[in-house]
């Protein structure tokens, strides 16, 4: 056996079980990571030195106008467009039926013909209602945060700084609403964005990268107003205070089928970092290096749950349990780490005294404090989606499968009413996902086909009651006489060949709480300080801690997870560079 | 006439979405849908067939075709008049499970409207490894298609050819053999000549034609038919929910 072979079978034995991470409130508790999309996009940024200038900033004093960002990678320049309007505040909301935003924007590629602006002008301010060109890679809309905004504003015009503090109890100026790509409303194709644009061709990026631009013309737009306001006085936002300020997002349902239709997908990305934990786990012993800075980390991650200020209780006291335990273990790692001779020690003692929360942020630093084990996997995201039949398999092997694999399907009682309570449907406004009860709502029979585990037990039964004289021995012949089955077998085939595809939850059952949902999704986007408003959304912040425009070119350090006040004392030395 | 640009993506999903409408979840929608696809991406109307299906009451479909011969290396399907659109999947399943225990399979289709939507799942034989051709006749204007493939490529070519002689298969049949070997010639199984005289080809997708069609439309996006796309909403519509002050609690207010 190569040594290389040898690593990877070391590496594979460290993987955790299926059963184990697939669990929905286990993946309810990741955090952003290393190799989480928002990371490693600015990972890109500030190696390749994108250059962003403003093209065009026409904003009148109250901040609204357009404004057009030029973007030059080493191989592509891009345009990031944006329309600020002035925004009636009783129809400022975060919901995606919304029909005005406060600022609408695009990303696109190619060099900036100013005819097409007048296009932009007339599609971009519409959104969903609108069309955009082959060119467009991102279509998004944001919402200032009334809290914050005028409050900043106001602090700047009158030549102070804001307080620390008051940013902290939102964390943005701006909230996006939606970030739309891949191909929506004549938008580039995914398939394009892969073949023609190498600066976006990890998933989401070149959404992300327009969320990082929202912040930043959220930054510049409210130097611009105080500096309108009060030319003598004003001062601009401190650098410290920018880097500070992320961009919000509000994200509801809509995120929850995404993650059920692209299984495949999910393996890629939940693999990735399972297989970041188990390379760290299987290569690395802890030292004095490594344990410094994993203290260090812990204690910003402390000071960083600390300070989420969120009105939601149960996430309240999640993060307040969350700090906590992270203290305690913290406790423990300084008085055992002269007898801690590897990291599974510490896993062990975690898992066994400390709930998932408190696990996963274990998993996260870890995987933070080593770089040098997990930064090879950056480019592991991007998968060919195909869910194909193997008609020759033989129905008994499907059968085994169903039993092996999907096991955790058929522990539900679908004939019980709670298993079967919820419904996922579209609703005609703007085809927006939601919930509805079997028992009070219409529109049951239109549901969107998100429950795995029903389909997976309805298949099930179906096998196991078939009456003998029918002599069916494959796939094929059983597709051919119960189609009904054939979209879930090609599912569980495809699946069987994968180890974290599937989210092992009944999406159906009564008491499902999609917020875990939302925040493993987002938690892979690179989002964090959920801040939940139901069980069905949650707004969070983007890029809080991340590099801004004008840092571009400076040394990068990397180091911007689980931001902290920049003023807060506890935070001094907590840098781990 | 009018048309509309869209993008694949969009295209997909709106298809999802009309498909999973007509057909409900009785059938593999998506599937069915990707085949729908794949012929309007590669310039060969799978959006007009489609909405020529949709014309029937979807209640009134039957949509599985009865196996008329199930012999070692062969079989019969009676299509009972229906589109291959959504039948080819299943009988292709059956044949590449034949092909599977017996090497080879040669499979009759009769009675199907709609013959081109073999070209997709030709694809699907490929990936399995197995060489596949498919031939159908169309008896009005004389003409013979053929379509082939080998293993594990990516798309297979298909000709239309102007036959002298009368047709022996009927009109509405098509013939699918899908083989771990080479399939050398078919104009045994057809007594048709000469089919090779490039004279007689009237057209000719190649491969990198089919390739540069997807091609062409991953950079610019498709045009359709204004008419044609309102329809295919009109039906994708038809599985949104109404919305009410009630089902807005449903997305979290």
């Amino acid at each position: 056996m190569s040594r290389q072979n040898s690593d990877l079978a070391q590496t594979k034995k460290h993987l955790r079980a299926p059963n184990e991470v697939m669990d929905l409130k286990r993946l309810g508790s990741f955090y952003p990571y290393k190799l989480s999309f928002m990371r490693k996009l600015m990972r890109k940024v500030m190696q390749e030195q994108w250059r962003i200038n403003l093209a065009l900033f026409n904003l009148d004093k109250k901040g609204y106008g357009e404004a057009i960002y030029e973007i030059k990678t080493p191989s592509n320049c891009y345009h990031f467009v944006v329309f600020a309007n002035f925004l009636d505040p009783s129809l400022r909301t975060d919901r995606v039926i919304a029909e005005a935003w406060d600022l609408t924007v695009t990303l696109r590629h190619g060099s900036f013909d100013p005819t097409e602006l007048e296009s932009l002008r007339k599609n971009v301010p519409l959104q969903e209602k609108g069309r955009m060109t082959a060119q467009s890679l991102v279509l998004s809309r944001a919402n200032k945060s009334s809290r914050t905004f005028e409050y900043v504003i106001n602090q700047l015009s009158s030549g102070k700084q804001p307080s620390i503090k008051k940013i902290n109890e939102v964390g943005y100026l701006y909230r996006t609403t939606a970030v739309y790509g891949s191909g929506k409303f004549g938008m580039a194709d995914w398939s394009k964005i892969k073949m023609s644009y190498a600066d976006f061709t990890e998933p989401f990026s070149a959404e992300m990268f327009s969320c990082f631009m929202i912040r930043q013309f959220s930054l510049d737009q409210a130097d611009h107003i105080a500096s309108m306001c009060a030319p003598e006085l004003s001062v601009r936002l401190d650098d410290n205070i920018k880097r500070y300020f992320g961009i919000g997002n509000a994200t509801g349902l809509g995120m929850a089928p995404f993650l059920i239709k692209h299984p495949l997908l999910i393996n890629s990305w939940i693999e990735t970092r399972e297989f970041a934990l188990a390379q760290v786990l299987s290569h690395t012993l802890p030292n004095n290096n490594t344990l410094h800075i994993f203290s260090i980390l812990m204690q910003r991650a402390i000071t960083h749950l600390n300070e989420i200020a969120t009105n939601n209780e149960s996430q309240n006291k999640i993060n307040c349990d969350a700090s906590q335990a992270l203290s305690s273990i913290l406790k423990w790692l300084n008085q055992e780490k002269v007898n801690l001779t590897n990291w599974q020690q510490m896993i062990q003692y975690v898992s066994d005294n400390y709930n998932v929360e408190a696990q996963e942020l274990i998993n996260t630093i870890l995987i933070e404090v080593h770089p040098e084990e997990v930064l090879a996997l950056e480019n592991n995201h991007d998968i060919e989606e195909i869910y194909e039949l193997t008609p020759e398999m033989k129905l008994l092997n499907l059968k085994k499968i169903i039993e092996n694999q999907y096991q955790w399907a058929l522990q539900y009682d679908f004939k019980s009413k709670n298993a079967n309570a919820i419904f996922w449907y579209r609703s005609e406004e703007k085809m927006e996902p939601r919930l509805g009860d079997r028992d009070f709502d219409n529109g049951a029979e239109k549901e969107i086909l998100i429950g795995i585990a029903r389909a997976v037990e309805q298949c099930y039964a179906t096998i196991t009651a078939l009456p003998s004289e029918m002599k069916i021995n494959n796939v094929a012949e059983f597709v051919f006489a119960y189609p009904e089955h054939r979209h879930i077998i090609r599912r569980i085939q495809t699946m069987a060949k994968t180890k974290y595809g599937e989210i092992q939850a009944n999406l159906l059952d009564k008491d499902v709480l999609p917020i875990h949902l939302l925040r493993c999704k987002l938690s892979f986007f690179g989002v964090g300080k959920f801040d939940p408003k139901s069980r069905l959304w949650v707004r969070n912040t983007m890029f809080q801690g991340a590099p801004i425009v004008s840092d571009i070119g400076t040394q990068y350090k990397d180091d911007w997870i689980f931001p902290v006040m920049p003023s807060n004392e506890s935070s001094k030395g907590n840098e781990i560079h | 006439m009018k048309f509309i640009r869209i993008s694949i993506n969009e295209f997909k999903a709106l298809l999802n979405r009309a498909c999973e409408a007509y057909y409900g979840h009785k059938y593999d929608f998506e599937d069915t849908a990707a085949i729908i696809q794949w012929l309007e991406l590669h310039e060969l109307m799978g959006v007009v067939n489609f909405l020529e299906i949709t014309n029937v009451d979807p209640k009134k479909l039957k949509l599985l075709p009865v196996i008329s011969e199930d012999q070692k290396k062969r079989f019969v399907f009676h299509n009972q008049d229906h589109s291959l659109i959504h039948t080819s999947s299943i009988i292709t399943d059956m044949t590449l499970a034949k092909c599977h225990r017996d090497n080879l399979c040669h499979t009759n289709i009769i009675n199907i409207l709609d013959p081109i939507a073999i070209l997709p799942s030709l694809i699907k034989c490929s990936q399995k490894g197995y060489h596949a051709k498919a031939w159908w006749t169309d008896s009005e204007k004389n003409l013979l298609h053929m379509a082939s493939i080998n293993p594990n490529e990516q798309y297979p070519s298909y000709s239309i050819i102007k036959i002298n002689t009368l047709i022996p298969n009927n009109n509405s049949d098509l013939d699918l053999i899908c083989s771990r070997n080479r399939i050398n010639s078919i104009e045994s199984s057809i007594k048709i000549q000469p089919i090779s005289n490039k004279e007689n080809i009237i057209q000719e997708i190649s491969v990198n034609e089919f390739k540069q069609y997807y091609n062409h439309k991953i950079i610019n996006g498709l045009h359709i038919k204004t008419n044609y796309y309102q329809k295919l909403l009109q039906i994708a519509d038809q599985i949104l929910v109404e919305a009410s002050e009630q089902s807005r609690l449903g997305a979290g207010e």
